[in-house]
């Protein structure tokens, strides 16, 4: 696994247009704590050039130790799509844990190979335990996730619950979604979530990103070593 | 097609003054009241006052025929092919203007967005301007064509290069029976650029974006608007907002919704929980399932199941041989998507052929 699991991180999505992606991630403070994530819409539509793109800025930035999410949520035929955001450069690549049981041990399997971290992303998923009891081999991330249009939903929360109850069986790292604010943060990493992804602040006020950056690096302060 | 309609101008009512004037006198001159003759006329009439080509449509193919003025506007017409700059064409506004007024006076072609086509044409690289312009305004209109519940269509599913795509499209027989699929590996490697490439080599054809929504559906959608789809698809198994979400978004923008039920139990379950209703429901055996794991069906008895209780297209996915495809549709599915057989290259043409022949 390429990332540390004593270590709290902070993740940022970005789903804008390129140039303006590109702006942004200049604006970032340059630590190995934040970790860059091409979101699903990026992705589905500027392909792997574009995360090619993203991966070569980050890396520049960070003197080659950048670290990039590909948000591919793959359901079916994992083995092409994870090949592909490989060769563009990325170091994580996601799968739905909606997804067959056969397609997830495929994923795992192949990022394996590739020396990728995997991450299968439970947007939507009652028990994420179960799923992971049944794979052949666990992954290496697990991301608890409230979907941004459940999130109109007010009825549903974010599951901090099941950190715990993963935590508590497998030695796995965990990152937590949906969360918006520096608040929704803070509560992830007290509930021992080891990455928190965050992105709707990063999304409203481009022009301001390297103080939000700060401001969310905050959080992480206290937690970890460091 | 739709009848085109129009009012009748002078000349045309002269004609059929004459045409009359004939016919009373072949009827006197005979005696009797021919019936056939009477119908042979009728018929010719008909033709002769709809089916002739229209003013509009002949400006058109003229316009086509233009050479690109040379270097009357050479900043703004260059710009127009600049593949670097993302801003709308610079093309003059009276060309556009009169292009645009052609189209959307036929009546084929509706609802044009002016602003894609702009978006559009600035981004098809193309030696004509004006040829491009015509074809992205010709891709927005559509657009909006949509599937028939009555006809039975085969769906080939595009993976892999876009190189082997547009091999694929060059070797599939000419028909709108046949829709072409954008898949998701060739998505997630291409981007919305795959869609828009299809788009530009079939300017007619029915295009499905398998982008799989399962968050932000919104957004998704509006993307592959512009990209130029007919239709986009959504995983069944995502939070139920999100399909409402995405079908709302989709009859907002004019597109097909296809909702894709792979890994889900029960598909009318999650019907029964939307708000409104797809236009199409694909029942899915997945590709690793199906590798892996021999057991698993494709879901044929849910399609009656979902037919008699909704009036929705189903779409049948997971089989590639010729008997899959035929049990498909002898379980009443009205689409079928295939990807396998043209993977190794040959094989696609005859199964298309075959399927135009054999299944009506």
């Amino acid at each position: 696994m390429i990332l540390n699991p004593r270590q709290k991180y902070l993740q940022i999505a970005f789903n804008r247009s390129m140039n303006e992606v590109l702006k942004m991630m200049r604006q970032l403070p340059a630590t190995d704590r934040i970790l860059i994530e091409a979101g699903t819409p990026f992705i589905k539509q500027y392909g792997t050039i574009g995360l090619a793109r993203l991966v070569h800025l980050w890396q520049s930035l960070n003197n080659g130790q950048g670290y990039i999410v590909a948000d591919l949520k793959c359901m079916d035929r994992g083995f092409t799509e994870v090949q592909a955001v490989k060769n563009a450069g990325a170091s994580a690549a996601t799968c739905l844990g909606l997804a067959p049981v056969e397609t997830l041990d495929a994923f795992i399997k192949t990022c394996a190979d590739l020396e990728i971290d995997s991450m299968i992303d439970m947007l939507n998923v009652p028990f994420p335990f179960e799923v992971i009891q049944q794979l052949k081999k666990r992954p290496d991330i697990v991301v608890l996730h409230r979907g941004v249009d459940e999130s109109l939903n007010s009825t549903k929360a974010i599951p901090y619950h099941d950190i715990t109850r993963l935590k508590g069986s497998y030695n796995i790292v965990i990152s937590i979604a949906g969360g918006e604010t520096l608040r929704d943060a803070q509560r992830a990493f007290f509930n021992s979530a080891d990455i928190a992804i965050v992105w709707k602040e990063f999304y409203e006020n481009p022009d301001n990103v390297k103080e939000l950056a700060e401001k969310f690096l905050t959080s992480i302060k206290g937690y970890g070593r460091n | 097609m739709a009848e085109i309609k129009k009012p009748l101008d002078k000349k045309t009512l002269i004609k059929s003054i004459v045409v009359f004037i004939f016919f009373i006198i072949i009827v006197s001159s005979t005696g009797k009241f021919n019936f056939e003759l009477l119908i042979n006329l009728a018929i010719f009439g008909f033709f002769f006052l709809f089916f002739r080509p229209s003013k509009h449509e002949k400006n058109l193919l003229n316009l086509l025929r233009q050479k690109p003025p040379k270097s009357s506007n050479p900043s703004g017409l260059e710009k127009a092919t600049d593949l670097t700059t993302n801003s709308p064409a610079q093309i003059p506004a009276e060309m556009f203007n009169q292009v645009m007024n052609l189209l959307t006076e036929q009546s084929t072609v509706k609802n044009i967005d002016q602003t894609t086509v702009l978006e559009t044409a600035a981004q098809s690289p193309a030696i004509n301007p004006l040829a491009s312009l015509v074809q992205s305004a010709w891709m927005a209109g559509s657009t909006n064509i949509h599937l028939s519940r009555k006809k039975k269509y085969l769906q080939v599913a595009l993976n892999g290069t876009l190189d082997e795509a547009i091999n694929t499209i060059n070797n599939l027989p000419r028909s709108e029976k046949i829709i072409i699929e954008a898949g998701t590996p060739l998505i997630k490697i291409y981007g919305a650029q795959a869609v828009k490439t299809l788009r530009q080599y079939l300017p007619d054809a029915y295009i499905v974006a398998d982008i799989k929504i399962a968050d932000l559906a919104a957004r998704e959608v509006e993307i592959f608007k512009q990209a130029g789809a007919n239709a986009i698809t959504a995983l069944g198994v995502a939070p139920i907002e999100t399909l409402n979400e995405f079908i709302s978004a989709c009859k907002a923008h004019n597109l097909d919704s296809m909702i894709d039920m792979m890994n889900v139990s029960s598909s009318i379950s999650i019907l029964k929980k939307l708000s409104a209703l797809p236009d199409v429901v694909i029942l899915h055996r997945g590709v690793d399932e199906t590798e892996s794991t021999k057991g698993k069906m494709i879901p044929y008895y849910q399609i009656n199941q979902i037919k008699g209780n909704y009036n929705l297209i189903v779409a049948v996915a997971g089989g590639d041989t010729p008997k899959e495809i035929q049990s498909a549709v002898f379980n009443g599915a009205n689409i079928v998507v295939v990807w396998k057989n043209f993977q190794n290259g040959g094989g696609i043409r005859a199964l298309a052929e075959n399927f135009l022949k054999e299944i009506r």
